[in-house]
């Protein structure tokens, strides 16, 4: 995966470029709006990652414009502060997700993975498969074989997050965001609870298992390796 | 917050937590708007003090039954129509007395010339040319404007036309059914020696009354005339200060709002009103560069506090990567220490961050986004997401309220939400505390009604209650502020941030805050203007962060 970083630390820009390049992306990083601009122009890229507050133009503006001439990379921003009013402004200058600072490097390339598998035209699917396990979108019902899974609807809103990014990591505050509406971090194990009732539900009374837990980042979702 | 020993306090009666800022007071739902003249005594959240001489106390309760004596400027010019009424009462009875006086003096020297005239005939032609005129003047219609009595010193009558009554000597008014004469008018009388005999002269003070009576209905057309005039005179002072007064209000209360380019209009008289409008908006503007200032100050702390915790935070990452790859029990202990220093640094960061999370939606910039949604909805969701945590806990969750029935607000529903987990987490992590079983985590919903008002109050509230040990009631006021934390509890996690910020939301939305008992247990409530933040959105953002 071809990666744009735009960043003007440069400690934070070495850290996050060396983790990309250990989980096998290509880096090209930038410490300058403008030049992030030009650049996005001549290259075309699978992701970008982009600072709010840049030299040159700040990450906002580069976005709107970028926007604006028609580019729909998946953008990312990175911001030192989480503003309550941010990340919505963020969002409605055509980023498609938000991290705040310090992030730990797996969080980002969590998102960064499930922004790069969005699929760029939308055509719904009405059905989503891991393994055995199926999930259908329009009758809102799953299955594990010919065991069908009694789910809550949030359960399978759960289900579903998980399902579309099959294979790759969920971070815990990705699941808190997307499923729960939450843009803030709950005190009290929300996501844990909810999860362990969902593999209740999903894995127990079957013998391979296909909800995994990712140390200090969140879930996955995958078939037996 | 936490909890400790529960504190035995009088029956169910929920206290008041006296808030730091505006809209601590929960009985300001009973009372929305305030610039009318009608309202109640009192601007969002702050209470007059309470009168304590009787003489305020008295005035308080005039003002409360005639509101409009409220307003500084209509009691003025009702205080300047009474001195006006006072001075024309005052002017037209001197005039009355003063006229009556002249007439009267004019009659009594008419009587007394009269008498001069009968002493002279007396003197040259005696008691014989007296009678004798007094005959002919009696049969002479044109002539008879006085009447008279002559008698003897024994009281014989010797002639006239005036009744025997008339015997003291010197002055006397006496009124006509006195004498015996028929009608209602007044006469004049003077008794004189004339010679031996007695003489009494009278006139009629007909024609005087008369010019009384015309003198008198003037008087009063004309008082009637000029309390009319001072009247509207009074009106035109009160709306025309009023509405000068309104421009101070308006400008005000944008301040307290957090709008700090709010200015007072300044008129273009250049009068003493003016000169305080022009004094004050240049306090105002000096107050907003260094509210200004200290924002960009605040954002530059922000921006450099945030640079080195990230680069802590990146420092200390690659190191536990790095002491991941070390062999044998010496890099296991690296890795666990260095993964306790991340936790401190998240932990520092997220005080940081819920900091300046407060200031930022105590600035109310918020407002803007502000939609209209379903309050009940938002609890259900809570309910939803929390019924599962609380039951992990080893709590339980009781919902108690109808989430079918709409409890329709306008606010930001992001927030609320955030609002009703924090209370719901923190009777989670706190309320148990110090309890001998599981508690109950009560949630609770509906609509203010007014008492003795048919209309809803325009309100919607929301309570989250416990049954665990509540919090003594010296602590409960400090609950709210930041960082603090009770006593007993310092050693749990947690920034001591969580009900400063369901403070914040809740006076962003206008709502106030309610901590009370419940025996056991405590109850938090919070109560939601439905009208107030859309009027507040509607006048528009201008907040200020201040300080963090």
């Amino acid at each position: 995966m071809h990666i744009l970083l735009v960043e003007d630390d440069v400690r934070t820009s070495e850290y996050a470029a060396r983790g990309f390049s250990e989980a096998g992306h290509v880096v090209d990083a930038l410490a300058n709006g403008r030049e992030a601009m030009i650049q996005c122009m001549q290259t075309d890229y699978d992701v970008l990652v982009v600072d709010r507050m840049l030299p040159g133009m700040d990450g906002l503006s580069l976005l709107k414009a970028l926007r604006a001439s028609g580019n729909k990379t998946p953008a990312i921003f990175l911001t030192a502060v989480s503003g309550v009013d941010d990340r919505v402004e963020g969002l409605e200058a055509g980023a498609d997700d938000y991290l705040t600072k310090p992030f730990a490097f797996s969080e980002l390339l969590a998102r960064v993975d499930a922004l790069s598998r969005r699929p760029v035209t939308s055509v719904e699917t009405t059905m989503l498969q891991v393994a055995d396990l199926t999930l259908d979108l329009l009758k809102r019902t799953a299955r594990r074989g010919e065991v069908e899974i009694e789910l809550q609807p949030r359960e399978f809103t759960l289900l579903e997050v998980l399902m579309r990014n099959a294979d790759r990591v969920v971070s815990r505050t990705m699941l808190l965001e997307q499923v729960w509406d939450f843009h803030f971090d709950p005190k009290t194990s929300v996501v844990e609870t909810h999860i362990s009732r969902l593999r209740a539900k999903l894995d127990k009374p079957f013998e391979t298992q296909l909800l995994h837990t990712v140390r200090n980042l969140g879930y996955s979702l995958h078939a037996p390796r | 917050m936490r909890r400790a020993e529960p504190v035995p306090t009088g029956g169910q009666e929920p206290l008041r937590a006296p808030l730091r800022t505006p809209v601590a007071d929960t009985d300001a739902r009973a009372a929305p708007g305030s610039d009318t003249l009608g309202a109640p005594l009192r601007t969002r959240g702050h209470d007059c003090p309470s009168p304590a001489t009787l003489l305020q106390r008295g005035r308080r309760w005039t003002y409360q039954r005639v509101p409009l004596l409220r307003s500084t400027a209509f009691r003025m010019a009702v205080g300047f129509w009474v001195l006006l009424m006072l001075c024309t009462g005052a002017a037209g009875f001197f005039f009355h007395e003063r006229l009556q006086q002249t007439a009267m003096s004019k009659i009594d020297e008419a009587i007394q010339d009269r008498m001069s005239v009968i002493r002279a005939i007396h003197a040259t032609q005696g008691l014989e040319g007296v009678i004798g005129l007094a005959r002919v003047r009696a049969s002479d219609p044109m002539q008879s404007e006085f009447g008279m009595l002559l008698s003897t010193p024994d009281g014989a009558r010797l002639y006239g036309n005036l009744p025997d009554a008339i015997r003291t000597n010197g002055w006397s008014t006496r009124q006509a059914t006195d004498i015996g004469f028929g009608g209602h008018g007044r006469y004049r009388f003077f008794t004189g020696m004339l010679g031996d005999n007695r003489l009494s002269i009278g006139m009629s003070l007909g024609a005087l009354d008369q010019l009384r009576a015309v003198a008198v209905q003037c008087l009063l057309w004309a008082f009637a005339a000029s309390m009319l005039l001072s009247l509207l005179a009074a009106w035109w002072v009160m709306h025309h200060s009023r509405r000068r007064m309104l421009g101070f209000e308006t400008a005000l209360e944008r301040l307290a709002d957090g709008n700090l380019s709010a200015r007072v209009p300044v008129g273009t008289a250049g009068d003493d009103v003016d000169l305080m409008a022009m004094t004050m908006n240049a306090a105002l503007d000096r107050l907003k560069g260094n509210v200004e200032s200290l924002r960009q100050v605040s954002t530059d702390i922000a921006h450099d506090l945030k640079t080195p915790l990230n680069r802590l935070h990146i420092h200390l990452d690659e190191a536990a990567t790095l002491a991941a790859g070390l062999e044998g029990e010496k890099g296991d202990g690296i890795v666990v220490a260095l993964e306790e220093g991340l936790c401190e640094a998240r932990h520092i960061n997220d005080t940081f961050e819920a900091l300046l999370r407060v200031a930022q939606i105590e600035a109310g910039s918020r407002r803007a986004s502000f939609k209209h949604f379903d309050l009940a909805e938002t609890l259900d969701t809570a309910c939803e997401i929390y019924a599962a945590v609380i039951e992990e806990n080893g709590h339980e969750l009781a919902v108690r309220f109808d989430a079918t029935r709409a409890l329709p607000m306008y606010g930001d529903r992001g927030l609320v939400l955030q609002l009703v987990v924090n209370l719901i987490e923190n009777a989670i992590r706190h309320a148990g505390v110090g309890a001998d079983g599981p508690i109950t985590i009560g949630v609770e919903a509906g609509r203010g009604e007014v008492q003795g008002d048919a209309r809803d109050g325009g309100t919607v509230w929301l309570a989250i209650t416990d049954d665990g040990p509540g919090i003594p009631e010296h602590e409960r006021d400090k609950v709210f502020q930041r960082l603090y934390r009770l006593e007993r509890s310092r050693t749990t996690g947690g920034t001591g941030l969580g009900l400063s910020l369901v403070k914040a939301i809740a006076e962003l939305h206008c709502g106030t805050i309610r901590l009370g008992d419940r025996t056991p247990g405590l109850r938090f409530e919070v109560a939601f203007d439905r009208d107030c933040p859309l009027e507040k959105a509607r006048r528009g953002p201008g907040p200020i962060a201040m300080g963090l």
